[in-house]
């Protein structure tokens, strides 16, 4: 099997040292290139404006683009970017911290399923409308739907978000907060509850092998899952679709909730009556 | 008495029989259950009978004795200030009221002023501010206060009784015990008053000094908890709580500021498991504290012993004390105005 190279050098440290090491554990698929030529896979970093900055390497015949750590941005330049891609037959992956987690992935059926209540908490360097868009993000791997904002207050530190929703038709419940902190690890905690159990689940957002656990508990007992020694970023690696129009829809879903919550991420949707339906508009 | 401090005790339910005795029993040195009185005095009864205690058959009987220089107050928190001033005006030398202290401010105010007139020990039986996890971190939470972020307590738990029949074996219940049948806005203010105030007096020390506490968000969660968002100042406290059918035990008390952060795991109420364990997070590392045999009960007792044999700062000065009321009841009125101003709307 060839390694497929990937060009890191349009990342700044640290991110890109911390790429330069996932990819160095994936060395039967990649290899770190230090050619940005049009067979390498491209790294761009998903600060704002990632989509736009997509869309030139697109231009300037890039061919394959893995965007790390995807902001909220603006939804029209990702839609613009997801049709560029699908029309140049682009491949473009996403990897989200959480979202992306497989362990979230793994769960999301039991999330979605079994809970009607939740508490989100996500901590890290971030500030805080980032943080509670990878919150979201994380939210829709689980299918909460229709969510309307209740309360949601903010400092420059901090976010704590109170909201409704539908999972699977069910009426449920969020809180969401974050903390920026550089002295705790970076991580999302998810917790759904129902009536008679719970499910815990911690996904750490740094280096390599750090382990996700999740545990279940019911009346009968707790059911530890296996810890997945695993990232979002070797997941997207190894586990993104070849296909470039499945890369151009996860992109139009991405969008889509950006421009969903583009107002909360913002700070400036702040009280009751806002809706968020993925089928629709914010209310 | 043997140098021992008597103890009376008003109220022979659930917290006198599962805490109270069973912690004063462990410190048998130092203190003395004289008496107990309750208004259902075949349960006092019964319950003497199994601690060697005498019954009393009215309040004044328990204090009138001047054997008795504690009085800890275990009945329902309708009657808390008025038997805790009457304990004080009957000059004992220190009255440990169950949470909560009272459910007015003028209730705390008339507390205050007995205390003050007699210069007795007031506490309240908020049992988190005496553990021994909490002490080992109140230190770092006091000093990052100002640059407090987030403050989060959380607490998802089975129903008490199941902790309480783990604790110790209790007299059975009278029938017709069990929450009332409220409306949401009451129900909340119950919730506040009996469930989140275990962890209000330490979201009071976490959060900035002087910032008035506005909440924000208030929601009833079932099958029985809640979800409350208390801004104040340049920080937000999130408070979440379930009692549900779960075999999940949780309770966690989180600051988050700049220099640190403190994360404290509390064991449910009742049980004598020892004490939270207690983890200071800074950029030079972690530090864990605990988990230590004794735990708030126990804490606070102790406190009590050391303030009576002179050291004063073993406990929380009255003022404190009565902030820490008057937070709760704030936070208790705004929680359930939000929430009648929803059902209303």
């Amino acid at each position: 099997m060839t390694a497929e190279p990937v060009y890191i050098g349009g990342l700044q440290d640290p991110l890109a040292r911390r790429m330069r090491s996932v990819v160095a554990t994936l060395p039967r698929s990649f290899a770190a290139s230090e050619q940005d030529g049009s067979d390498a896979l491209i790294l761009i970093n998903g600060a704002k404006g990632w989509a736009a900055r997509a869309r030139a390497a697109i231009n300037e015949g890039r061919t394959r683009l893995f965007i790390v750590d995807p902001a909220s941005d603006l939804p029209t330049e990702i839609e613009e970017l997801a049709e560029l891609a699908e029309r140049a037959r682009v491949l473009v992956r996403l990897a989200e911290p959480y979202a992306g987690h497989p362990l979230l992935r793994e769960c999301a059926e039991r999330l979605a399923e079994h809970y009607t209540t939740f508490a989100v908490n996500v901590r890290g360097a971030d500030r805080p409308p980032s943080m509670i868009f990878d919150a979201f993000r994380a939210l829709r791997t689980i299918e909460f739907a229709n969510l309307t904002v209740e309360d949601i207050q903010t400092t420059d530190r901090a976010a704590l978000l109170t909201a409704t929703g539908l999972v699977r038709g069910r009426p449920a419940m969020v809180r969401v907060s974050t903390v920026n902190s550089t002295i705790v690890s970076p991580e999302l905690s998810l917790q759904g509850f129902a009536g008679d159990g719970s499910l815990t689940m911690v996904l750490p957002n740094e280096g390599n092998a750090v382990p996700a656990t999740a545990h279940i508990v019911t009346p009968h007992g707790v059911e530890l899952l296996p810890a997945i020694y695993e990232n979002a970023y070797r997941c997207a690696l190894r586990l993104a679709p070849a296909d470039p129009e499945v890369g151009a829809n996860a992109l139009r879903d991405f969008a889509r909730d950006a421009a969903l919550t583009a107002p909360l991420s913002s700070f400036e949707y702040l009280k009751k009556g806002g809706t968020y339906d993925p089928t629709g508009d914010i209310a | 008495m043997d140098g021992k401090t008597g103890v009376g005790i008003i109220g022979a339910g659930r917290a006198a029989q599962s805490i109270h005795l069973p912690v004063l029993a462990g410190l048998c040195d130092d203190f003395a259950v004289r008496s107990i009185w309750d208004i259902d005095h075949a349960l006092a009864r019964a319950v003497c009978a199994q601690t060697a205690t005498v019954a009393v058959p009215d309040i004044e009987t328990l204090l009138d004795d001047p054997f008795v220089e504690v009085v800890a107050i275990c009945s329902p928190a309708q009657i808390h200030a008025e038997q805790a001033i009457a304990a004080l005006r009957a000059g004992k030398r220190a009255v440990l009221i169950e949470k909560p202290l009272c459910l007015s401010h003028a209730e705390a105010e008339d507390i205050g002023a007995a205390a003050r007139a007699t210069g007795a020990y007031v506490i309240a039986g908020t049992m988190h501010l005496f553990d021994p996890g909490w002490a080992a971190v109140a230190g770092s939470i006091e000093a990052q206060r100002e640059k407090t972020s987030l403050v989060r307590s959380h607490l998802a738990l089975p129903p008490n009784a199941r902790f309480e029949a783990w604790a110790t074996e209790s007299q059975p219940r009278a029938a017709g015990g069990g929450l009332p049948q409220l409306a949401q806005a009451a129900l909340m203010k119950l919730a506040v008053l009996e469930l989140a105030i275990h962890d209000l007096p330490l979201i009071r020390r976490a959060l900035p000094h002087g910032a008035i506490p506005r909440v924000t968000a208030a929601r009833i969660v079932p099958p029985l908890g809640y979800a409350l968002t208390i801004k104040a100042g340049t920080a937000i406290a999130d408070l979440f709580a379930l009692i549900y059918g779960g075999s999940q035990v949780e309770w966690t008390f989180e600051a988050h500021g700049d220099d640190a952060s403190v994360a404290l795991a509390f064991t449910p109420s009742f049980v004598q498991a020892g004490s939270a364990t207690a983890t200071v997070t800074t950029a030079k590392g972690k530090s864990v504290h605990g988990t230590r045999r004794a735990n708030g009960y126990h804490g606070q007792w102790m406190a009590l012993r050391r303030a009576l044999q002179g050291d004063a700062r073993a406990l929380p000065a009255l003022d404190d004390v009565l902030d820490d009321a008057r937070f709760a009841l704030d936070i208790a009125e705004q929680a359930s105005i939000l929430l009648a101003e929803g059902a209303d709307a």
